[in-house]
């Protein structure tokens, strides 16, 4: 290794990103080249130097404080934002709904109607082919098992939440 | 960097204020002065340092592993001075400030100044390199992905700032 390269190479081989074998014709090449032993050092002492030049750099006083206030104002003022647009839907909703009130409600009657023909059916199946007690009580597990359904579903739901939150 | 206090990271994470207070008080020197080093402006270095804890405050929830907290928020802190750099230039600002602040009569105080002094004077592409390497401890590929540029040039700009900074003390 020459002089020039080796002064190019003296950053890299201090920040210890020379490869080994470059590294070690570096540290044969600083045992007989005084200059380049010399700005070894002095970048090692910059090195030092820098970090604790930066580490005096002042804080202003009563910085933190003013990075809590400034935090909490904005916090304030997102929760004000979310009410805003939460008031501000509601608003816009009425009008919709209105105006979609004819087609809603007949929806409505519609499920309205296909529900009591769906129960009505049912109970006509149960009390033909079974006791009406017996009937009763099918008809008492089947909504078990659907409220079961239901809760678990939601319980899963939950769980993945809280674990989309925790990773 | 300071060392994580892994109880303290949990209890801000469980949204309690007062940690975090204390968090923002454990971590406003690290912030500031990394700030202050990329920048060198005061109000610049303040705004910034309260857009990072507004960052954190806000994404703390996110982050995956606490045992990793250090990495995350330098990250974080290197980005946004990174930022508000690229917005800042190309106004190199002088720093005037620093006379009236750092050490009047200490040896140490004077040495030191005549350090940031010198640290100022230096081009930003020079600065921003050898502040990520010297107070920041990236490596260099590191370095590299941050500011986008090649390996090549990251050594270029390293060495570059170190034989510049050299000249300038010397002056
Ligand atoms: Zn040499």
């Amino acid at each position: 290794m020459n002089c020039f390269e080796g002064k190019a190479e003296i950053s890299e081989f201090l920040d210890g990103e020379l490869a080994d074998s470059n590294s070690l014709a570096m540290k044969e090449h600083l045992k007989t080249c005084s200059d380049c032993q010399r700005l070894a050092d002095e970048f090692l002492s910059l090195k030092f130097d820098i970090e604790q030049a930066l580490n005096s750099i002042p804080i202003p006083l009563y910085l933190e404080e003013r990075i809590l206030i400034s935090i909490h104002l904005e916090h304030k003022a997102a929760n004000k934002q979310a009410w805003v647009t939460g008031l501000f839907l509601i608003v816009l909703g009425i009008p919709i709904l209105a105006l979609f009130s004819p087609i809603l409600l007949s929806s409505l009657r519609l499920f309205n109607k296909t529900l009591s023909v769906f129960i009505h059916t049912w109970l006509t199946l149960l009390t033909i082919a079974v006791q009406p007690s017996l009937g009763l009580g099918i008809t008492l597990m089947l909504a078990i098992i659907a409220g079961l359904g239901v809760y678990s579903l939601r319980a899963l739901l939950k769980g993945f939440q809280a674990d989309e939150v925790l990773s | 960097m300071i060392t994580t206090d892994l109880e303290l990271i949990e209890q801000v994470r469980s949204g309690n204020e007062e940690a975090f207070a204390r968090l923002v008080k454990h971590y406003t020197p690290y912030v500031y002065r990394t700030a202050f080093a990329f920048l060198h402006d005061e109000h610049e270095s303040e705004d910034v340092a309260q857009e990072i804890f507004l960052k954190v405050y806000r994404s703390i929830q996110e982050l995956q592993d606490i045992l990793a907290f250090n990495a995350w928020i330098k990250r974080i802190t290197t980005n946004s001075c990174l930022d508000r750099l690229r917005k800042q230039r190309p106004t190199p600002v002088p720093d005037h400030q620093l006379n009236q602040i750092m050490g009047k009569n200490s040896q140490k105080g004077e040495q030191l100044l005549e350090i940031k002094e010198a640290i100022s004077q230096l081009i930003p592409e020079y600065r921003e390199a050898l502040i990520l390497r010297e107070w920041q401890g990236y490596d260099y590929q590191e370095i590299a992905t941050l500011l986008s540029i090649p390996l090549g040039t990251v050594k270029s700009r390293i060495h570059g700032a170190r034989v510049r900074l050299r000249k300038i003390l010397s002056e």
